[in-house]
């Protein structure tokens, strides 16, 4: 294992040389911390995307679900994911852009001025997020155990100190050269292994056929309900448009256009990843391994037993670097939550920029490491768990970010009723041990959606400054 | 919004349905459910006809300029 130890060791160190690089430019000032300047290119910002969505859940979880729930349940959930970008880009990249802030709860606050939507927004942000984060360090920690040797909780602590420490010294810029490089890596090794296995075995549909003899439970919807599909489909599809480290990347964007280009562009990179995960890796996997007692282990031990020890080292650089582009990105907008959204304005009036931006590394820091703590007692199935924490923001954000900035007749009280009821509705149902994995929100979105028409009705319209400008930003 | 987007909408949400109906559960094609290809083949098309659309309006805007 001394090879794949050092390519590790090797790419970790690049990663924080990277961090300490990037803050010389980035400590200055909040611009250039939380949204890189807004200089971001097209291609860059598109890898970045791509690298940031594609967490180890799309590497480890992807294939651990479509192993353990069949390949139609995991392409209903990431062909949500693929259909969220072009509602980003339709419904909230060009209007976001041009507001030209750091965060969603930067909008929220605007759009719908109140001190529980100045709260609440970024307490579910942080909620979710470390629980998002938790399943990225599980990733990390059995792909080190597996392929590496380590034991995990030391693999969860290492690679969670490695990220905290580039993301904190060096936010944004320092996330989108490490993105670049990780998405690029992510591509090659999970290409470059489907593509292996099709030399090997035929392509994708010669694949299936194989494998749904061998195992026919792998191409059946049988085994979930309906509900279940329809949520995972609707919870990626929502999301999008308002998750947090995706809708920073908005901001960092050059320009309006630049960020709709990239979000297509990030997309049909990570479809074509996803989809050679699932339809090719997955199969011939199971048909090796048709008993493994942890789903999420597939990936590794089709590596582990079926390719040369470079191939394994570059394999377990990907997984982590996909772990890494989405946490550290999930790490800054959790701070971003906490430092600008909850304590932004006090910052702002007290304490110079330069000492605001140290007091983001001390607050990456403890996300960080209250999420590795979580992460020592790892949950199963790391796509459906993040996802259904995912869920939540959804049911609670995509209804008043879409309606603020498309319906004029969204008021406060429609916003604040859309964020709690939408909330509240999907947790009810969440932990109900009755209901479908992913299905609750199926109720909490329509829930928020019918509590904005009805709420606002009620109370004062909103004011002529908010409407103007937000008529402004479609212009 | 741009009436492009709006039958980009439209047509995505269309198929979206219809993707989800019971037949295309029950239906197999090649070991995999129906719903399985749907699914694969709205991951590559959404983004390809979002990305063409973009290129052709990019294209127009720059020859209205010229």
């Amino acid at each position: 294992m001394a090879l794949e130890r050092m390519l590790v060791i090797f790419y970790l160190l690049g990663c924080i040389a990277i961090g300490v690089l990037a803050s010389r430019k980035v400590l200055a000032s909040r611009d250039e911390y939380w949204v890189a300047g807004r200089r971001i290119g097209t291609w860059v910002n598109a890898m970045a995307i791509m690298a940031a969505l594609a967490s180890g859940g799309s590497i480890i979880g992807v294939m651990g679900l479509a192993y353990g729930r069949g390949v139609p349940y995991t392409l209903s959930l990431f062909a949500g994911a693929v259909l969220g970008f072009p509602l980003a880009s339709i419904l909230v990249a060009k209007p976001l852009r041009k507001f030209g802030k750091f965060t969603i709860t930067d909008f929220l606050t605007f759009r719908y001025p109140h001190v529980i939507v100045r709260y609440l927004v970024p307490i579910l942000i942080v909620v979710s997020f470390t629980v998002y984060i938790v399943a990225q360090m599980k990733a990390a920690g059995i792909t080190a155990q597996t392929l590496l040797g380590i034991p995990y909780q030391q693999a969860v602590t290492l690679s969670a100190v490695v990220f905290v420490l580039y993301v904190s010294i060096g936010g944004m810029l320092a996330i989108t050269w490490t993105d670049v490089i990780q998405g690029a890596l992510m591509l090659l090794v999970i290409l470059g292994t489907a593509f292996a296995m099709m030399m090997q075995n035929g392509t994708p549909i010669a694949i299936i056929a194989h494998a749904s003899v061998k195992v026919p439970e792998l191409g059946q919807v049988a085994n979930q309900p309906l509900a279940s599909y329809l949520g995972s489909f609707v919870i990626w599809a929502a999301a999008i448009p308002v998750i947090p480290h995706i809708v920073m990347r908005v901001f960092t964007a050059k320009d309006s256009e630049g960020a709709r280009l990239s979000l297509n562009i990030a997309m049909v990179m990570y479809s074509i990843m996803i989809l050679a995960a699932v339809m090719i890796i997955v199969p011939v996997g199971k048909m090796s391994f048709p008993n493994l007692q942890d789903a999420d282990q597939i990936f590794l031990e089709v590596m582990k037993n079926q390719f040369p020890p470079l191939v394994r080292g570059l394999a377990v650089a990907a997984v982590i670097a996909a772990v890494m582009s989405t946490t550290d990105a999930l790490l800054l907008a959790c701070s971003s939550a906490i430092s600008h959204d909850l304590l932004g304005g006090y910052l702002k009036e007290h304490v110079l920029e330069k000492t605001e931006n140290r007091i983001n590394i001390a607050i990456v820091w403890v996300v960080g490491i209250a999420a590795m703590i979580f992460a020592y007692s790892p949950p199963k199935l790391i796509t459906e768990f993040y996802s259904a924490a995912i869920g939540m923001l959804s049911a609670g954000l995509f209804v008043p970010v879409v309606a603020g900035l498309w319906w004029k007749k969204a008021n406060l009280f429609g916003g604040i009723a859309s964020i709690v009821i939408g909330v509240g509705t999907y947790l009810a149902v969440q932990f109900n041990p009755d209901a479908p994995p992913l299905a609750a929100i199926l109720y909490g979105l329509p829930a928020s959606a019918l509590a904005m028409v009805i709420f606002s009705q009620f109370g004062s319209i909103t004011s002529n400054d908010i409407q103007s400008t937000i008529e402004g930003l479609h212009r | 919004m741009d009436s492009g987007d709006r039958w980009y909408l439209l047509a995505i949400t269309i198929f979206s349905v219809l993707a989800f109906m019971p037949w295309a559960r029950t239906v197999e094609v090649g070991g995999m459910a129906l719903f399985g290809w749907l699914m694969a083949i709205l991951m590559i098309f959404s983004p390809a006809i979002a990305l063409v659309q973009l290129f052709i309006r990019r294209k127009r805007g720059e020859n209205s300029g010229s």
